[in-house]
This record gives structure tokens, sequence and C-alpha cells, in this order.
């Protein structure tokens, strides 16, 4: 058995090393893929500043909240004279 | 594949601190090899050259925090690329065959010689019967006779001991032959 299997290997081993090879890429893709790298490389990508957006948020939700409380008080004080 | 020379080593430490033109140098030296393996993984020019730029490109992306050890740079660019072609397989279930006339660079099949044409045929069988193998199989046999690499270097791409290659590179000689039986 052991034979057996020595002699498929032997043979699939040959096999294999006689038909596979290695397989070159177009040289022209090689040559673009490199420019590509280095060119991506230098190319610097701006993130959004999130610091500056949740400030511009804070300052709207605040100034709204306070424009809010400061309505309420107009009504408030318009209809509290109304009653008296 | 050599073990890392003080000059490749110079590269690498130039590549990992940002260095441009040695990254563009490691990808000179590896672009073939790894273009080789990914080809008889996914049998397809096209396929091919999307991974191994997608290979590139994350390499590219992560070489800053590389860690250097005695295995060759290449390894760490083979464990990327057998990762794509792992995530490849998965989101690809219908494979195209392989297109054996790229390969061999051979014309149709009527001006090229008997001879030839029986090889083509004969490597279409082989490589459909490889393909049927895990894909670590498959691995072992391409780096084994494509980049005719040694099992400690196997071993190295691969993260497992000499031995370890040994026994399955035995294992999958014998199940390609199943295979081939079987057809």
């Amino acid at each position: 058995m052991e034979n057996k299997d020595l002699d498929i290997e032997k043979k699939m081993d040959e096999k294999l090393e006689k038909l596979l090879q290695p397989v070159s890429p177009n040289s022209t893709f090689i040559a673009n893929l490199q420019e590509k790298l280095v060119s991506r490389a230098n190319v610097s990508i701006e993130y959004p500043n999130y610091l500056l957006i949740i400030i511009i948020l804070g300052s709207g939700l605040a100034v709204g909240l306070i424009l809010v409380i400061f309505i309420n008080r107009i009504i408030r004080t318009l209809t509290g004279k109304n009653r008296k | 594949m050599n073990i890392q020379n003080p000059n490749e080593d110079q590269i690498l430490d130039r590549a990992i601190n940002g260095d441009e033109e040695a990254f563009s140098l490691l990808y000179q030296d590896n672009v073939k090899k790894i273009y080789s393996y990914i080809y008889y993984r996914t049998g397809n020019t096209y396929e091919a050259e999307d991974l191994t730029a997608r290979v590139f490109q994350r390499a590219l992306k992560h070489i800053t925090r590389y860690k250097k050890t005695n295995v060759p740079f290449s390894a760490w660019l083979y464990r990327i690329a057998h990762n794509l072609v792992a995530n490849w397989h998965r989101d690809n279930q219908r494979r195209k065959e392989v297109p054996i006339e790229d390969h061999l660079d051979l014309g149709s099949h009527t001006d090229i010689p008997d001879d030839q044409y029986e090889k083509k045929q004969e490597v279409e069988v082989l490589l459909r019967a490889v393909r049927k193998l895990p894909s670590d199989r498959q691995m072992v046999l391409i780096l084994k006779y494509v980049e005719d690499l040694s099992n400690k270097e196997i071993g190295d791409i691969m993260g497992k001991s000499e031995g370890a290659v040994k026994s399955l590179y035995h294992r999958t000689l014998l199940d390609l032959r199943d295979y081939l039986d079987e057809k």
C-alpha cells in the first residue's frame, strides 16, 4: 500500500512539475498598477471637519432653544397682561 | 524565495517608514509571484489583475503597521492574496473556467501543433482537479510547483511547520490522483 502511494506521489509530482508553470502578467498592467499605487499614495484625502460640524449644530440648537424660551416668555407676558 | 538580504531589509525599513520608492521596489520584486498565484487560484486574467491590484493597495495601506520577522516580506503578500482569493470565491458562486490559451500563450486550436494542444488539454484537466481541492491544498501545490518554493518556505507563508506542509502535500497528491481518476 505504501509503495503504491509513493508511486502515485512520484507520478503526480512529475506531472505537476511538467504542467504547472509560472504565469507572467501583462507588462502594461505591471506599469499601470505601479503608477496607480504611487499616485494614490500622493493623494491626500481631506476628511470633513467633524468638530466644526458639531459646533455649528450645537450653536444652532442653543440659539433655537433660546428663541423658543424667549418667544414663550413674550407670549406668557402678553397673555398675562390680557388676563389682568 | 530568498530569506531577506540586508539590502531587502533596508528597502523594507524604508517602505515601513512611508518611502514610496521603496514600496515600488518591493512591488517590482513581488508582483509577478502574486499575480501567478492569484491566476492559478481564480483561473482568469481579469480577476488575477483585479485581485493583484487589491493585494498591493492593501499592502500599501497597511505597510506602516508591518511587523518585521524572519519570514520573508512576500509571505505577508501571499497571505493577503490568499484572504482576498478566499473572499472572491465566497462572493462568486459561479466561477469562470480557466482560459488556458492565455496561460500557454497559444493560438487557436487549428494553428497549434498537436502536442501543444494535448498539453493544453492536460493542463486544463489538471487545473480543474486542483480547483476542487480545499484552498490550503491549492496553495501548497501552487507555491511548490509554480513558485518553486521549499516546504520550509511554504510553511513560513502558511504559518505551518515544515513537517505539516510535507504531510499536507502528500495527502494533496493522493487526493488529486483520486479527482483525476474520477474524471
